[in-house]
């Protein structure tokens, strides 16, 4: 708190800037007078007490009156008071006092206001000069009635600057305004007080400006008077202060059109302005740049105003000056100062939407571990914010998976080159395709590789379609397409913190960008598409990790934006850095999952002889997403001796290697034992649980075995289900698993269950199992799926074996075979990731009746 | 969403034959290598060199949710009691669970009661080792 009690702020607030640095405090209780508001101009004859003339403000605020009239007349008109509303007596009215010929160099009066919002008292600030100079204006005087600025809105405006000039760095230095001007140019100048400032501790609650308690800021006001009669509007009369303003004497100035303070530097438009305002007979206020006599400039602010006679023809034009050279440098500074502020946030903005990105790339790389999704992220991620499209290579891997060569069909690395696939849509993700398994040999050998030098771009990017077929054609072509000194270059990329930059000013001769890579590649597609692209600035980082190159980055800008900077390089090397670690991770990610994949599905292969005639067999295997999850799902399908078909499904419990090579040794047991004898599915089951717990493995599966038997061995226990069909017997055992589904011919869908289930196996070898039979139609499938297709968290066993049997329903006839209908169940059954995977198989009896 | 798996393992006095396995989580891909990490070692000789807890009560009032894994585990764990002459036995499953168990043919070999009580009472009464 300060002394007086006063709100520091408002305090503070009130100091303004002057030009040189210099501050001054304002106290409390200053008003100010506006120089640029339009002020009331009279021109009054001094012997005969009347006003001859008058301007447009002057008539407002003294409305009704037909000029010339008597100054107690025009007083009374506008209602000349004192700052207290008071009336004014002889000796304090300063049009009396004019009248007296005493000069009035400024005083505090009040007018009524007249307004929608109805009458109140508008302080004015008074100057009244006689013209005495004037060759022809001898016993007249010049009456100015000046706005007075209030305190509320000076304190508002003083704020703003300060608010304005503060964050910026202090000091003089770099001042327009100031430069070239003299001390002279500081053009606040106190006038006089009319009463001694408001003791402290007193408040104007009223809010108001009390004009009778405060000193009055008049800054450097000079008036003129010219001739509206004469040629080129000379001047007739200028006061003492215009002197002191421009150095340019009384003697020097009258005579001359007021242009003559103009120089080199004034704004033309603006003298236009003026003399167009001035032949039309308006008011005019403009900021003009104007020299004095001694060459000096200064920002001068001059209200021009027309006054009329009697017959509303202008004779004289007041114009009201002020040196505003201070402002303008303040409001210079306060400009300086806000682009600065703002040049700093912009800075600030820049850094943080770097961090963001880079974090950005950070958080989403960590997510995928499947690395071509990887890339196509960061295509995606680093455009637009670091360039304006995005290349990625990736060096296909060739160390531990060399091994299994089979195993790896599924890399997207190994895929020949297919140009019209756009690699950034994703869709070559082999993780949750689904396979057919039925007719030809699903583990086929991989395609043979092209490489080249292990490197292949996989993803590309740019936000504007129409160049993204450009940056197509370069990605998809750019490697194959190198020189020699391409080549050189692209090996010099695979080492350690590799950068290449192409950006304005690296090639010499003053090549383009686009030209200076050209020279690296042969004529071709791709450098015909560079060159159509024309960068403004290009960049390639190598993406490693643990001393390996994993792939490249390069980035671009277009023509039409600014170069790739430092800072933007630097960003680019971070994020490569990042890049090159999820790359890695997701690969060891991807090898671990399709070594996995791999064991599953080369176990999961049915052998084309075993398989028996007089069924139709499709089957399904999708791998859980993660790697983690795929697990121990299995089906077989084989002919026993006697001819019978038999289908098998199961699932051993646990998602890791273990569980996979136990699935591997339950299911060739269980072939096994099915294949070479003609036992039914009861005593299959309860043989390999003895197997099971003979051979010690420590795991637990649950399995469905349906046997189908024979054509021609169609005695039938049971009667056939609904209409005539032939129908074959069919014996079915379940340990622990979900129930198979039955779809018959006519679209009904049941299931295969029993009044309780059986043991799981695994458990206790001894357990008893039960063997049940029905008769299907010809024409009728069999449904044998693992507990992926129906469980998820969300979806508890029960009620997806329930929604498994409406899907079956509703799809069964738009299915076109068993290889539709088993692809129409899982499109509608799988969630969108695939979480446990998933193994289906489908069996319809064609046998033809006997 | 998933719940991570926690563990308590409840004695009444060093006497009592049954032991309280109380799981509080999901039991599920995740966590079933935990369970079978802790019930070794929970359900190893006591350190004072004490009868070993012949029956254990697995508490699932406290888990949401679990899955073939989860249940895999479980009989993984039964399995290694009932090695060393034990018997394990299951309380307050979720109707789901019930379910699953129903559906895997288990209640044939395993018992279930409804709460951790039921289940002690029940296995405090004499002639229950069958």
């Amino acid at each position: 708190m300060t002394a007086d009690g006063q709100d520091p702020l408002r305090q503070a607030s009130l100091g303004l800037e002057l030009g040189g640095g210099a501050r001054l405090m304002l106290p409390r209780g200053v008003a100010q007078v506006r120089p640029d508001a339009p002020a009331a101009v009279l021109v009054v004859d001094l012997a005969a007490r009347r006003v001859l003339y008058a301007n447009e403000v002057a008539a407002q605020l003294a409305p009704g009156l037909t000029l010339p009239v008597t100054v107690e007349d025009w007083s009374a008109a506008a209602d000349l008071r004192d700052l207290d509303g008071e009336q004014l007596d002889e000796t304090a009215h300063p049009l009396w006092r004019i009248a007296r010929f005493e000069p009035v160099a400024g005083q505090g009066v009040s007018a009524a206001r007249h307004s929608d919002m109805g009458r109140s008292r508008e302080p004015l600030w008074v100057v009244a000069l006689p013209l005495d100079d004037a060759p022809d204006l001898q016993g007249r005087a010049l009456v100015v009635f000046l706005p007075v600025r209030d305190r509320e809105e000076m304190q508002q405006r003083a704020q703003e600057a300060h608010a304005a000039a503060s964050p910026g760095p202090g000091g003089a230095a770099g001042r327009p305004g100031a430069a070239g001007s003299s001390g002279q140019s500081v053009s606040l100048v106190p006038v006089v007080p009319l009463v001694p400032l408001t003791p402290s501790g007193a408040q104007d609650d009223d809010g108001g400006v009390l004009l009778r308690e405060a000193a009055v800021l008049a800054t450097g006001l000079s008036f003129t008077v010219a001739d509206a009669h004469a040629p080129d509007l000379p001047l007739v009369w200028v006061n003492p202060a215009f002197t002191a303003v421009t150095g340019y004497t009384f003697e020097q100035a009258v005579g001359r059109n007021c242009r003559f303070l103009q120089g080199p530097g004034s704004d033309p438009a603006s003298a236009l302005r003026m003399r167009e305002a001035l032949e039309t007979g308006r008011s005019i206020t403009e900021v003009l740049l104007n020299y004095r006599a001694d060459g000096t400039a200064f920002w001068n602010q001059v209200a021009m105003s027309p006054v009329v006679d009697a017959n509303g023809e202008v004779t004289h034009y007041v114009g009201i000056q002020t040196d505003v050279s201070g402002r303008i440098a303040a409001d210079a500074e306060r400009d300086r100062a806000l682009a600065a502020e703002q040049a700093a946030r912009a800075e600030v903005e820049v850094a943080n939407a770097r961090l963001r990105l880079l974090a950005e790339v950070t958080r989403q790389l960590s997510e995928v571990t499947d690395a071509r999704v990887a890339v196509d992220r960061l295509a995606h991620l680093v455009v637009p914010d670091l360039a304006d499209f995005a290349m990625i290579a990736v060096v296909g891997d060739d160390t531990s998976a060399t091994s299994l060569p089979d195993l790896r069909y599924a890399d997207v690395d190994d895929e020949p080159d297919a140009p019209d696939e756009a690699a950034g849509d994703g869709d070559g993700d082999a993780g949750g395709a689904s396979q057919r398994a039925s007719s030809s040999d699903p583990a086929a050998p991989a395609r043979p590789p092209r490489r080249r030098r292990g490197l292949r771009d996989v993803a590309w990017w740019h936000h504007d379609a129409d160049r993204r077929t450009l940056v197509r054609e370069i990605a998809t072509r750019r490697l194959s397409e190198l020189n020699e000194a391409g080549n050189q270059l692209l090996l010099s990329l695979l080492g350690p913190d590799a950068v290449a930059v192409a950006a304005p000013g690296t090639p010499p001769d003053g090549r383009s960008v686009a030209e200076d890579l050209a020279r690296m590649m042969r004529p071709g597609r791709a450098r015909d598409a560079l060159l159509a692209l024309n960068p403004s600035s290009m960049a390639t980082w190598s993406l490693r990790s643990g001393g390996r190159t994993l792939g490249l980055l390069t980035v671009g800008t277009d023509r039409e934006r600014e170069p790739l900077t430092q800072h933007d390089v630097d960003l680019g090397s971070d994020i490569a850095a990042r890049a090159g670690l999820a790359l890695d991770r997701s690969r060891l990610y991807r090898q671990q999952r399709d070594l996995a994949e791999g064991l599953q599905r080369s176990l999961l292969t049915l052998s084309p002889g075993a398989v028996p005639s007089h069924v139709d067999v499709a089957v399904r295997y999708v791998a859980a997403a993660e790697a983690a999850r795929v697990g121990g799902d299995f089906y077989d399908v084989f002919t026993q001796p006697g001819g019978a078909a038999v289908a098998v499904i199961g699932d051993v419990m646990g998602h890791d290697t273990d569980a996979a090579a136990s699935m591997a040794q339950l299911r060739s047991t269980v072939r096994t034992l099915g294949m070479l004898t003609d036992d039914g599915p009861a005593e299959v089951l309860r043989r390999a649980d003895a197997l099971m717990r003979a051979s010690g493995m420590d795991t637990t599966a649950t399995s469905a075995v349906v046997r189908l038997a024979a054509p021609g061995d169609v005695s039938s226990p049971v009667p056939a289900h609904g209409d005539e069909a032939p129908a074959v017997l069919v014996e079915w055992s379940n340990a622990g698993h979900p129930p198979p589904l039955v779809l018959a011919k006519d679209g009904v869908v049941r299931l295969l269950t029993a009044p309780s289930t059986d043991l799981l196996l695994g458990v206790d070898p001894a357990t008893r199992r039960r063997q049940t039979k029905l008769s299907l139609g010809v024409g009728a499938t069999l449904l044998l799926y693992t507990d992926g297709l129906v469980e998820r968290r969300d979806q508890p066993l029960l009620q997806g074996i329930r929604r498994l049997q409406q899907v079956v329903k509703r799809v069964a006839p738009q299915a076109a075979d068993l290889h539709q209908l088993l692809d129409l169940v899982l499109e509608e059954m799988l969630p969108p990731v695939v979480t446990d995977d998933v193994a289906v198989v489908a069996l319809r009896l064609t046998c033809p009746p006997p | 969403m998933r719940r991570p798996l926690d563990v308590d393992l409840h004695r009444n006095d060093e006497n009592d034959e049954v032991e309280v396995l109380h799981l509080i989580g999901d039991l599920d891909l995740q966590s079933a290598p935990e369970l079978r990490g802790w019930s070794s070692e929970l359900l190893a000789e006591p350190a004072d060199g004490g009868e070993r807890a012949t029956v254990v009560v697995v508490d699932l009032t406290d888990v949401p949710f679990v899955d073939s894994t989860g249940v895999g585990a479980l009989l993984s764990v039964r399995r290694e009691v009932r090695a060393r002459g034990g018997e394990l036995v299951l309380a307050g499953p979720s109707p789901e669970l019930r379910h699953l168990l129903g559906s895997l043919g288990l209640p044939a070999v395993l018992r279930v009661y409804d709460t951790r009580d039921d289940a002690v009472a029940h296995l405090r009464q004499p002639d229950v080792s069958s």
